[in-house]
């Protein structure tokens, strides 16, 4: 069988190396735009389904001066595991448990630590009842772990402890317990216990005088509850009837919260969508002139061979198969282009878009790796259609004749 | 000739997979995966690092061709 390097394509483009550099950056281009952008785009909606499988409440209620605060945005809180703590009494809490059409509710009690300046970060950490919560077991359980006993936690995937580590909060020590599935928001820096430890750990930060809320008993306040809405009544009756009749709170769709998050992750999902479309649309154009005027200045090149004896065929086949070669190598370069300075750095990318962001498993990655090489190489093959179709029909005795 | 610089190829190479396991393996990384030094710093040497490994075995491969090729034009 003939040696690729025999073939007339590869020696045209051998011996054009500053014109066949050229065109595989633009393969490069075009192959390295659609993978990077399938891979945000998967990214950003793969973060988006997280969230919402993470949801399960459709009621939220919060203390109604933690709704003045313009430091704290509920919905990152409670959606996200974004900074921020607030508490209300217990008792009122109990009320709205109470409330016809709640099928099921839960309290959930938050502190945030504080940072102990080089080098460090604050943590959220997030209390919950075992007995009643419906929004985090699911997911300790999706990850294979067990509920935190006394003096336990649960932390995020980003957070490099393991189960078996000891981590120390306000001078109390808890033990970690399981480590979660990743979901791509911040949640995943986060840390889950149970009522008892939250509480020990409220006292203590109280203690050292780094609780900025004024708590006098931690057993006797909570953060927010969460409820599900029975069958027979409608989120809005519930959410309407607490407002009303319990004070000092405030009670909010979580579906309506999660608006704001799902906007702003379309609207940077449609950007990035928009921007490797156009990258890619603008390459193909450029390919299909490129490929156009290359062929036209080698119009009697290709005269030449057709007088040898080349069939209209075998000259159509050369120019297809430079432009194959030239979007192989091109969209191989495009593709470990993106493997090697896009996929490592999808953390980073995530944190700057600072939505949710969850990169998808090696298994799709791979998948659109493969798929990108091959719109690159069938970008560049459609490009040299119509100009090979042309050089194949042109006469050679007239191309011969032109000065 | 060939012979020397196709070992130093190939020790460049060995050493781009050990500076490679520098951050996390050798040397703890910070407790949130979401700070710089696991955002940035590690797939920045890790990044690198590969590619030392790659130019360093394409060099190996081809100064031990050469090498081959002038003990045959030295033997015949």
């Amino acid at each position: 069988m003939k040696k690729l390097t025999d073939s007339l394509s590869f020696k045209n483009i051998k011996n054009r190396p500053g014109r066949s550099m050229a065109l595989v950056m633009l393969c490069a281009l075009l192959s390295f735009s659609v993978f990077c952008g399938t891979l945000v785009v998967r990214s950003l909606s793969g973060g988006l389904e997280s969230m919402k499988r993470r949801l399960g409440a459709d009621i939220m209620v919060v203390p109604f001066e933690a709704t003045t605060k313009s430091d704290i945005a509920l919905e990152n809180v409670v959606l996200l595991g974004n900074m921020g703590y607030f508490y209300m009494e217990r008792s009122v809490a109990d009320k709205i448990m109470a409330r016809e059409g709640v099928e099921r509710a839960s309290t959930q009690c938050y502190l945030s630590t504080v940072s102990s300046g080089c080098c460090s970060l604050p943590v959220q950490i997030v209390g919950f009842d075992p007995e009643t919560d419906f929004t985090i077991t699911p997911w300790i359980r999706e990850g294979g772990g067990a509920k935190p006993g006394d003096g336990e936690v649960i932390v995020g995937h980003k957070l490099n402890a393991f189960p078996g580590d000891t981590l120390t909060f306000y001078g109390v020590d808890v033990k970690v317990a399981a480590k979660l599935a990743e979901t791509g928001t911040d949640l995943d820096t986060a840390i889950y216990t149970g009522e008892n430890t939250i509480r020990r750990l409220i006292q203590a930060s109280v203690d050292l005088n780094l609780n900025t809320q004024k708590v006098s008993d931690p057993a006797k306040v909570t953060s927010c509850v969460l409820l599900s809405v029975a069958d027979g009544y409608s989120v809005d009756e519930v959410l309407n009837d607490i407002n009303i009749h319990v004070r000092k709170v405030k009670a909010y769709r979580t579906s309506g919260m999660m608006e704001t998050i799902t906007s702003s992750l379309a609207s940077v999902s449609w950007f990035s969508g928009v921007l490797a479309g156009s990258v890619w649309l603008f390459s193909l154009v450029i390919l299909v002139i490129v490929f156009s005027m290359n062929v036209n200045e080698r119009k009697r090149e290709f005269a030449v061979l057709r007088t040898a004896g080349a069939s209209a065929k075998q000259v159509a086949r050369i120019v297809t198969g430079e432009s194959v070669l030239l979007s192989c190598a091109g969209s191989a370069i495009g593709v470990l282009c993106g493997l090697f300075f896009v996929v490592p750095f999808s953390g980073l990318i995530g944190e700057m878009l600072d939505v949710p962001f969850l990169r998808p498993g090696a298994l799709q990655i791979a998948l659109f790796a493969v798929l990108s090489l091959a719109a690159g190489i069938a970008c560049g093959a459609l490009a040299s259609t119509r100009a090979s179709h042309r050089i194949s029909r042109s006469d050679a005795g007239l191309a011969l004749r032109e000065a | 000739m060939h012979g020397v610089k196709a070992g130093l190829s190939f020790a460049i190479a060995v050493q781009g997979a050990v500076c490679a396991l520098l951050p996390g393996t050798f040397i703890p990384l910070c407790m949130m995966q979401s700070m710089r030094c696991h955002t940035l710093m590690r797939p920045a040497v890790t990044v690198l690092c590969v590619l030392l490994v790659i130019a360093g075995v394409l060099g190996s491969v081809v100064h031990i061709r050469q090498c081959g090729r002038h003990h045959e034009k030295t033997d015949g």
